[in-house]
């Protein structure tokens, strides 16, 4: 098998270099890291804030962002004139999103003397109780006394709860990371435990985010239909924002983001001390504060960095701690999404450019956005004119389609995947499998299809043609694996298929079954990932062959392994099934060779999944296995990471109406933007 | 008869014939400089080529201006050529006791 | 009189609320009982406690089901006997509403008492057949688990849930059949059915999006969207055609149009028509215009077939991927290497009527294809006459009765293409009588071999061998008289049940007028099969009671399985029992038309004649003429005694005819071979499906691995030749022209150096050249 020999490649000789000399230059980088982040998020906002506003006249605004949090409290802004020569006020506007939930006292042509200042009230009087915070601000127009151009000076408001939710729950994990190096040395195993805990607290938020989400919070609600909003300005020159905010499509990977984390960390008991678990730990925590930033991001920057953030930890987790040829998996993981991620920039950069004039949150004008929302409602890209002889929203579509498709992975464009898998540690694995592969299908959902309903509707049958292939493809591969883990991750490549043959059919039903199937998905493959975890920690093999009867001696594990394999091959009463069920209901309406093809995965779905346990688990057990694992069956620290799995599993089977009511509001907006009717199967007679 | 006894050219020793003797002189002082192997004998060149020097300041100073800045010059020249005589031995004795000859082939440290 | 009455039968009450979620309670909870309990306390109770609970739960599910049936269904009107228990919503999305829930109609009461009836009976036997087998508590967990599936899967009012029990019992049977998972011949029939259901699921849930996709379609036509009522009624309330005229009906009702995928939203839409009343089709007084969801239906076609007819056959599909039909049948007889209770509940009485159920369950469907039935009515009778054929030759007696069953079966997917549900449901209810306990006996009879027969014992295939029988007689008494009763009631001889349901099914062939090709041909390989049932079914009963090498009684008795004596009577007195119902089954329920004086109809088509009259194009309730009644019995019963004769005279006593019976299977030894092994039906499978899956897994694998890998990887490499490439062009060229400089000046100051040679009078040389180049130059540039 010929493969590139990168292991003289610099960045992970560099990084090999670093983990060998122990702790200390790995705090020095990671502090740096931590220190261009915290300088990115804190000071420059501090710094933008009290800028003082363009505009030549000495004309400020103080304070510059009011907030109010009890209904009907008003507060004064005052307008100072610090010119030498007096100016005119022109008028003082309210600008809102949705409808607004402040009154300002109108001032209309008042001359204001030199050093004059003139105040004026803002109310704040929220007119929907379900809408938590409310975003306006105001702009004062002023005109110097010769010209006729006239100048605005703005001032933010912000009223209702301080809802920083997410915020915490996305930099928990990145503030507890220095605790890691602060432990001290000696004893390397508490280290598991304050992992565990650090871990926890993006848990707790995320149970408490899913206790206040108010699945019926449509967009005339206000707030674009997101909830738990934090909206700042970021840097102003770019006209970037810090929008975080999650609604129905978000709520469920947030929750299984957090979910996953800790039973990673779970997992990674086995990861023995002597292997820097210090790097390790804190390049997990990293890896989660990336993937939470993706879900929540509603800032078409926010949403890069984070992307881009999650690769860093990742590249390390697999070329550090992988197995044998981990540094050719390493890097092929790097560069395929490398790749991605230059397309999804280029993409980016060029919606910028495209999308219309608008307002920051605190008023300022700009010429472009790159806020997801305002792209979504705010611009039509269709009617944009055509870039490189093609049209403007096919290319874009087509270059954002292939960087998420990379992730997702969709057929071509997957052999990472399978390598990635193989030689990642357990947990890394179950990371990998479980969520990083959603953030391609989500930033399909979030991006592709809001942003570019008509593109998606051009794209769709090609897209149905991929998920189709994607499902019988890598069922096919599955089925010719002699490796069980290479195995399992041939099944998600299929089972992403079915998600993708649901995003591509454009039916509210088909749409339901993309969202559940993700986190169906993302809940089995983890249960998968975690048993052939179980077997390679204790024997350090995973051939299909080698195994036979080890239901003889792990009765326990073996009831499990049933279990997970039925899930995976989609056996009604667990989650698998609904997902594909409502995927293939809603897709036959539009495109019925690819829901046929697709039924045929269902089949070789059933081939590999009863194959493996029938290789593994029944027949004999081989000898050389006899005394290593008798009496060795699931510990308990392996039933805390499987039962919760278990669990929800079989919840979501039997009762999947919370996602699906969830995701009602946001697929009916994707609906919506597409002109599509919101009921009814696509394509009648 | 009295032009023929003055053989114009022998008779009135002009600038000219100054300049030559100094141009021999100064030929000689730069054939022995070059050409000599011993450090003493370079000097001695040396100072050939110095009083060629002073030579002709004084044939200047005489034949063109009638002013005596050239004797002057010359004496200077007389008085610097004993200062380079006495560091220019001075430097060949350093040379000597550091290299027990004083055969410039030999004193070829400095090399490039 | 403006009312515009609408016929098509009666449309679905809104039934009454009924505990029916009882009914699966008690069997779950026996399962985690079961599985819970006895692994934790198994020792100590010596391995009893895990089949008590699971007996206990099963009589608890019997009692609960004659309670609802007695106490609850019967005093009902014939009409409005439908119980509901909507127990919670799945999903609710894009006008389509998916809900838990449970309904009993006359349909599924039958198949509730019939399940739980064998299953309580089967239970009981379990419990002391499987004595002394490790792993019990695994076994009678999943066997009340696979009671909890199939009675979900009756009870569901819908395709989702009846999706859930249609593979849980799938999923059941694959543990079950996998029991002694120790054995690669286990392993793989598990495996091996597991994956062929799944191919009937796969093709059945095409049908069902295929299906709701043309419902879809109506929707759009009648512009209403789904979920919104549309009102069928009249200024002057609705009305129903009745026997007796026009009568109205009890009150306005509002029905949903539109894609559903529940039963009874879904039959009351098809059947519902509107009789035009001269010409126009509604009239104005009529709030919303309608037309019949299935004269849409009908129309619609997809890739040029008419869409019915291929929802219908994928459907088919499916119910024959669970009940063994052609082409997906070769599951069953592998089946075989589960222990025998499971043989029996599983692959005899519950699980392969589950095709059966379905396709009654959507009788009405069905009604609206002519095509759909006559495809169900072919295969039915192929696979009636491959399964006996295969019967015929077969060594092994359990191999002979899972064979048997999926002739038996063939004959109710007939009854059904006959578009007669009522005598193929009978026909299921008899079969699982006497199928159940000739399995059981069949059980009793391969405990008697292993007991005498010595090396039996590790080799389990050799005491299921017919060969190795005889004799058995004397040893096992009561057994021989069980299963000569069952055999008559397989075979068809009179007075045994399976006379009278098999005999109504080939009236009723005979007088259907829906299928698209004669009756007659159907009727002739029909018959041919029922001479072969008699005669594999008494070749079996003579090949096991009689001839063979003497054995005593007393040993049998002695080497009888587990609990000796007292074990071996229980099991002998289920099997009695089963006997007994066999028997009684078939008089009791089927009592033929024209038997009776008024010509009424048995007691059981009498129960189950609202599920099934109200199917439209409404087929004139046609009798069939006594004469025929009475010539179709007495062919029937002329065929099973004439089996049986020839039964008699080959295998009575088998040592005797052995000779003339090996000649004959010489001559024909193809013809045998081909019986032999299901009409080669496990190298179909080989050619059509495993042998392209392992190729395109290959393909896959290989074009993963060799094309695009190495396309990555010679990415890779390519971006690693550029870059060697790069570095050599600036070691070339970049590096050459730096190179070049530094190394002329490195050259120049080298030979610069050289000018330092140490000696003083080069230096003077130098001097002096210095100064003729300035007075030169000066020269020069001077002028």
């Amino acid at each position: 098998m010929n493969h590139v020999s990168a292991s003289r490649s610099l960045p992970l000789a560099f990084a090999r270099s670093i983990s060998r000399s122990g702790p200390a230059p790995w705090l020095a980088s990671l502090l740096g890291a931590l220190g261009v982040l915290v300088t990115a998020f804190i000071a420059v906002p501090a710094r933008a804030a009290d800028a003082p506003a363009p505009g030549p006249t000495a004309v400020t605004v103080s304070p510059r962002a009011l907030v109010f949090d009890q209904p009907g409290q008003s507060a004064e802004l005052v307008v100072r004139n610090q010119a030498a020569a007096p100016v005119t006020v022109k008028a003082v506007r309210l600008v809102s999103l949705g409808d607004a939930d402040f009154s300002v006292q109108t001032v209309v042509n008042r001359v204001l003397p030199a050093n004059g200042a003139l105040a004026f009230k803002v109310v704040y009087q929220p007119r929907l109780a379900a809408r938590r915070q409310s975003f306006a601000s105001v702009q004062v127009e002023v005109q110097p006394p010769e010209q006729t151009a006239t100048q605005v000076v703005t001032a933010a408001l912000r009223g209702g709860e301080e809802l920083d939710l997410l915020s915490w729950l996305i930099f928990a994990p990145l503030l507890g990371l220095p605790l890691l190096f602060l432990w001290p040395r000696g004893r390397e195993n508490g280290l598991r435990w304050l992992t565990l805990a650090i871990t926890a607290v993006p848990l707790a938020l995320a149970a408490k985010l899913l206790v206040e989400f108010d699945p019926g919070f449509a967009r005339i609600q206000g707030n674009f239909g997101y909830q738990f909003v934090q909206h700042l300005v970021w840097i102003r020159a770019f006209n970037v924002e810090y929008h975080v905010g999650v609604d129905g499509l978000s709520i469920g990977l947030v929750a299984l983001t957090a979910l996953i984390s800790v039973i990673a960390v779970v997992a990674s008991w086995s990861i023995p001390t002597a292997r820097n678990l210090r790097g390790y730990f804190a390049m997990l925590l990293l890896l989660e504060t990336g993937m939470l930033g993706v879900f929540v991001a509603l800032d078409l920057f926010l949403f890069y960095v984070f992307w881009e953030l999650v690769l860093v930890p990742m590249f390390f987790l697999i070329g550090l701690w992988g197995g044998p040829r981990k540094e050719y998996a390493a890097l092929k993981f790097f560069l395929y999404t490398l790749l991605g991620s230059v397309l999804i920039l280029l993409a980016v950069i060029a919606l910028y450019y495209a999308s219309g004039a608008t307002t920051l949150v605190d008023g300022t004008a700009a010429q472009h956005t790159l806020d997801i929302p305002r792209l979504i409602y705010g611009n039509d890209f269709s009617k944009h004119p055509a870039l490189l002889g093609f049209k403007f929203a096919h290319l874009i579509w087509v270059l954002l389609f292939i960087g998420f498709a990379i992730k997702v992975p969709v057929v071509p464009l997957h052999t990472w995947l399978p390598d990635a898998h193989v030689e990642a540690p357990t947990a890394v694995s179950v990371i990998l499998a479980s969520v990083l592969l959603k953030m391609g299908t989500y930033g399909m959902l979030r991006i592709g299809w809001a942003v570019l309903p008509d593109a998606t509707r051009w794209a769709a049958p090609a897209v149905a043609v991929l998920g189709a292939i994607s499902v019988v493809y890598g069922a096919f591969c599955a089925l010719g694996q002699t490796d069980l883990k290479r195995l399992v991750a041939y099944s998600s490549i299929s089972h992403l298929g079915y998600c993708l043959l649901g995003m591509a059919a454009l039916t509210p039903i088909a749409l339901s079954g993309a969202v559940f199937q993700m986190i169906s998905h993302g809940v089995i493959s983890a249960m998968l990932f975690l048993l052939v975890g179980v077997l390679y920690d204790r024997t350090h093999e995973r051939g299909l062959d080698a195994f036979g009867g080890v239901a003889t001696v792990m009765p326990r594990y073996a009831a499990v392994f049933a279990f997970a394999f039925l899930a995976s091959l989609g056996l009604p009463g667990l989650s698998g099934f609904i997902g594909e069920l409502m995927t293939l209901l809603g897709t036959f309406g539009k495109f019925r060779a690819s829901t046929i093809v697709a039924a045929l995965g269902l089949v070789i779905g059933a081939a590999y999944n009863l194959g493996a346990n029938r290789r593994i688990q029944f027949g004999a057990l081989p000898d050389r296995w006899r005394d290593v694992l008798t009496g060795r069956d699931l510990t308990a620290r392996e039933w805390v990471t499987l039962a919760p799995l278990v669990l929800l599993t079989v919840g979501l089977g039997l009762y999947p109406a919370p996602i699906i009511d969830a995701a009602r509001v946001g697929v009916g907006e994707l609906m919506a933007m597409m002109g599509l009717p919101a009921a009814g199967l696509g394509g009648g007679l | 008869m009295t032009a023929l006894l003055a053989a114009p050219a022998l008779a009135s020793i002009g600038l000219g014939h100054f300049l030559v003797l100094s141009a021999v002189m100064f030929a000689l002082g730069l054939i022995t400089a070059a050409t000599r192997r011993s450090a003493v004998a370079i000097l001695m060149g040396v100072e050939l080529i110095l009083n060629a020097a002073a030579l002709n300041f004084v044939a200047f100073s005489h034949y063109s201006h009638g002013t005596i800045t050239g004797q002057v010059f010359a004496v200077f020249v007389v008085v610097l050529a004993a200062a380079e005589a006495t560091v220019a031995l001075a430097i060949v004795l350093a040379v000597f006791r550091g290299f027990r000859s004083v055969d410039v082939t030999d004193v070829g440290t400095l090399k490039g | 009189m403006g009312s515009i009455p609408y016929g098509g039968g009666w449309l679905t009450p809104d039934g009454i609320d009924a505990p029916l979620a009882l009914l699966l309670l008690f069997p779950l909870l026996g399962a985690v009982l079961a599985a819970v309990a006895g692994s934790l306390f198994d020792r100590r109770f010596a391995g009893r406690l895990a089949p008590a609970v699971a007996v206990a739960a099963m009589l608890a599910t019997l009692v609960t089901a004659l309670v609802i049936f007695f106490g609850d269904v019967l005093p009902v009107g014939a009409r409005d006997r439908i119980f509901r228990q909507a127990l919670w919503p799945l999903f609710v999305v894009g006008g389509i509403r998916v809900s838990f829930g449970l309904a009993l109609d006359p349909l599924s009461a039958v198949m509730v008492l019939l399940v739980t009836g064998l299953g309580t009976l089967i239970h009981v036997y379990a419990a002391v057949y499987m004595e002394g087998e490790g792993g019990r508590p695994r076994f009678f967990a999943f066997l009340n688990l696979f009671v909890f599936s199939m009675l979900l899967l009756v009870l569901a009012d819908g395709f989702v849930p009846l999706f859930f029990g249609w593979e849980g019992v799938g999923a059941c049977s694959y543990f079950l059949i996998g029991f002694w998972y120790r054995r690669a011949t286990a392993a793989d029939a598990a495996t091996k059915a597991f994956i062929v259901n799944r191919v009937g699921d796969g093709a059945f849930l095409v049908g069902i999006a295929m299906l709701l996709w043309g419902m879809g379609g109506v929707q759009m036509v009648t512009g209403s969207a789904p979920g919104q009522v549309s009102s069928v009624l009249t200024v002057n309330g609705p009305m129903i055609v009745t026997p007796e005229g026009l009568q109205p009906s009890p009150e306005k009702r509002r029905l949903p149009v539109g894609p559903t995928l529940d039963f009874h939203e879904l039959r009351d839409q098809l059947r519902l028509e509107m009789l035009p009343r001269g010409g126009g089709m509604v009239d104005a007084t009529h709030d919303v215009h309608f037309r019949p969801t299935s004269f849409l239906l009908v129309r619609k076609t997809i890739w040029h077939l008419p869409l019915l007819f291929v929802v219908c056959g994928l459907l088919l599909l499916g119910a024959a991927g669970k009940s063994a039909q052609i082409p997906l049948f070769a599951w069953l007889p592998d089946a075989m290497a589960g222990p025998t209770p499971v043989s029996a509940l599983i692959h005899a009485a519950t699980l392969v009527t589950a095709g059966v159920y379905l396709l009654a369950r959507l009788s009405f469907l069905f009604a609206l294809s002519p095509g759909a039935l006559t495809a169900v009515a072919v295969v039915g009778t192929l696979t009636a006459f491959v399964g006996a054929t295969a019967a015929l030759v077969q060594n092994d007696l359990k191999r002979v009765l899972a064979y048997s069953t999926v002739s038996q079966l063939g004959y109710m997917f007939v009854a059904l293409g006959a578009s007669a549900a009522g005598a193929g449901l009978f026909h299921v209810i008899t079969h699982g009588f006497f199928k159940a306990c000739l399995f059981l006996a069949a059980g009793l009879v391969v405990h008697a071999v292993t007991a005498t027969t010595p090396q039996a014992a590790e080799r389990p295939d050799l005491a299921q061998d017919l060969r190795q029988m005889g004799g058995l007689a004397r040893v096992l008494p009561a057994t021989r008289w069980a299963y000569f009763f069952a055999c008559a009631a397989l075979a068809g001889l009179p007075f045994a049940s399976g006379f009278f349901s098999k005999d109504l099914i080939l009236t009723e062939l005979a007088i259907s007028d829906r299928l698209s090709i004669a009756p007659g041909a159907l009727l002739v390989v029909l018959a041919v099969t029922s001479f072969l049932t008699a005669l594999y079914a008494f070749r079996s009963y003579y090949l096991i009671f009689f001839g063979g090498p003497p054995r005593h009684a007393g040993e049998a008795h002695a080497g009888g399985h587990g609990g000796g004596g007292r074990g071996h009577a229980v099991m002998t007195a289920v099997v009695l029992a089963l006997a007994l119902g066999a028997i009684v089954a078939g008089p009791a329920l089927g009592w033929p038309a024209n038997w009776t004086p008024g010509h009424a109809k048995s007691l059981f088509q009498q129960f189950l004649a609202p599920m099934f009259d109200g199917d439209w194009p409404r087929r004139v309730a046609v009798d069939a003429p006594p004469a025929l009644e009475w010539g179709m019995q007495a062919g029937g019963v002329v065929l099973a005694v004439l089996g049986w004769a020839v039964a008699r005279a080959l295998y009575r006593d088998a040592a005797a005819t052995a000779p003339a019976r090996r000649r004959l299977a010489e001559r024909w030894s193809v013809v045998v071979r081909l019986f032999a092994t299901g009409w080669q039906a496990d190298r179909v499978y080989h050619l059509v499906l495993i042998a392209p899956a392992r190729a395109l897994a290959r393909a896959a694998t290989w074009l993963d691995r060799a094309i695009v890998d190495r396309a990555v990887n010679a990415l890779a490499a390519g971006g690693l030749r550029l870059g060697r490439v790069a570095g050599l062009f600036d070691r070339r060229a970049v590096d050459g022209v730096v190179g070049g400089v530094s190394e002329g000046v490195m050259a120049a100051g080298r030979r610069g150096a050289r000018l330092q040679n140490g000696r003083i009078n080069s230096y003077v040389l130098g001097i002096v050249a210095g100064v003729a180049a300035l007075v030169v130059l000066a020269y020069f540039l001077g002028s």
